[in-house]
């Protein structure tokens, strides 16, 4: 019987605590079980866990059988509610705030597309404008799309949301267990940058790690994402190998080394649900002159 | 008379997103661009539209024809305001990114790829 690994935090929240918790939980399990051994994870410090935090939750965990146990009632409810544990109890998602976690493999992007479409389209959680859901959903698609081109993940690609109605704000989780960020724009770039300067890197102008022989250009989608991000006046947090990075509207407000380092990508995007702008764009294109 | 490429049919929906639905238009385009026929691409009844699509679909064109045959050849109908800026930026990228492979490799390493 495996031994069981504490987790030593109350919280999980988004932010580089809770990613440096999470790179914790990470390490021990190396430990505690080979590829596809079990894990046992006790909770009985955690007195909260940030429901979208499954996501890169689950992505630490990737590759070993996890059990929890000591998991208080209110985590336990939210852990039911989001489907990230299985209990014999069924737990009703009453005030529709919940995004169910689901991992997908990268060729998944069928099931992705419907992932999304179940939760952010027609009835349903939350209420927006048409035109902000569009760039939400948008961007959700950006996000799982970057991390099948270019993760490298062979574990998968963990997805995982939140909805606080009293606050207006939805988050939602994008993980991976690929190379990260900082280690593909090193190797690149040929240059050992820090990890937070190669997220930054990542998220400006042009870059792209995209090679012209490859015969596929890239590079737009984390910027689309955030210009999308700062028009809202919403947030990205980057959590990529022992590199933190966190935006809010148009202000890059942490970057910071993560120890331990978070084995992956997580990007997490939180937006004001309230906001009723138009996101027209200002000029528009005439379509002769596209090409 | 040109092909009508319609990407709600393609697709199978209203979502243009994926790089895999991306890489099956741009199939479909290449293959009338190298006959050199004209294709008009429809987004009609499209909502959801990424880069990810629109790179595999139509940047990668920029990488097999020129940009005079492609400006020749290749017309998009349909398309709303939104989906025909994001198709401008991609476009835009492809140019550079092709055109001069090493210059814009080394650019972009240099970090000064704006």
């Amino acid at each position: 019987m495996p031994s069981a690994m504490r987790i030593e935090a109350s919280k999980i929240v988004c932010n580089s605590d809770g990613f440096a918790v999470i790179g914790r939980v990470h390490q021990a399990s190396l430990l505690e079980a080979t590829d596809g051994g079990e894990v046992v994870v006790d909770c009985s410090r955690l007195t909260f866990l940030g429901a979208n935090m499954c996501a890169p939750l689950a992505a630490a965990l990737a590759g070993r059988r996890a059990r929890f146990r000591n998991v208080s009632p209110a985590i336990e409810a939210i852990l039911a509610k989001n489907r990230f544990i299985n209990t014999s109890e069924l737990r009703l998602d009453t005030y529709g705030t919940t995004i169910a976690y689901r991992h997908f493999d990268p060729s998944q992007r069928d099931e992705f597309q419907e992932y999304v479409h179940a939760h952010f389209r027609g009835k349903g959680l939350p209420k927006m404008t048409v035109a902000l859901m569009r760039r939400f959903r948008e961007s959700l698609h950006e996000l799982f799309e970057n991390a099948v081109a270019h993760s490298e993940t062979k574990l998968g690609i963990f997805a995982c949301g939140q909805y606080f109605p009293n606050r207006n704000e939805l988050h939602f989780c994008v993980s991976d267990r690929g190379v990260g960020i900082p280690t593909r724009v090193r190797d690149f770039l040929n240059t050992p940058i820090s990890a937070t300067d190669a997220i930054e890197w990542a998220m400006e102008g042009q870059n792209t790690t995209r090679l012209v022989s490859d015969g596929l250009p890239g590079g737009l989608g984390l910027k689309v994402v955030r210009e999308f991000i700062a028009m809202n006046g919403g947030s990205i947090r980057v959590a990529s190998n022992d590199g933190y990075w966190w935006m809010r509207g148009a202000n890059v407000l942490t970057k910071r080394r993560l120890t331990p380092a978070f084995p992956g990508t997580t990007v997490d995007i939180e937006i004001n649900t309230a906001d009723t702008r138009s996101y027209a764009l200002a000029n528009e294109i005439d379509p002769k002159g596209i090409f | 008379m040109p092909e009508l490429v319609e990407l709600a049919r393609l697709v199978g929906g209203s979502s243009c997103v994926s790089s895999d639905d991306g890489h099956a238009v741009y199939q479909r385009i290449a293959r009338s661009l190298a006959a050199h026929n004209e294709v008009v691409v429809s987004f009609a009844g499209i909502e959801d539209v990424t880069t990810a699509f629109l790179n595999a679909a139509i940047g990668k064109l920029y990488g097999d024809f020129s940009e005079d045959e492609i400006r020749a050849l290749l017309r998009v109908e349909n398309a709303e305001p939104d989906h025909l800026t994001l198709l401008k930026r991609v476009v835009d990228r492809a140019k550079d990114f092709f055109r001069d492979p090493p210059v814009y490799e080394a650019a972009v390493r240099a970090g000064i790829g704006e």
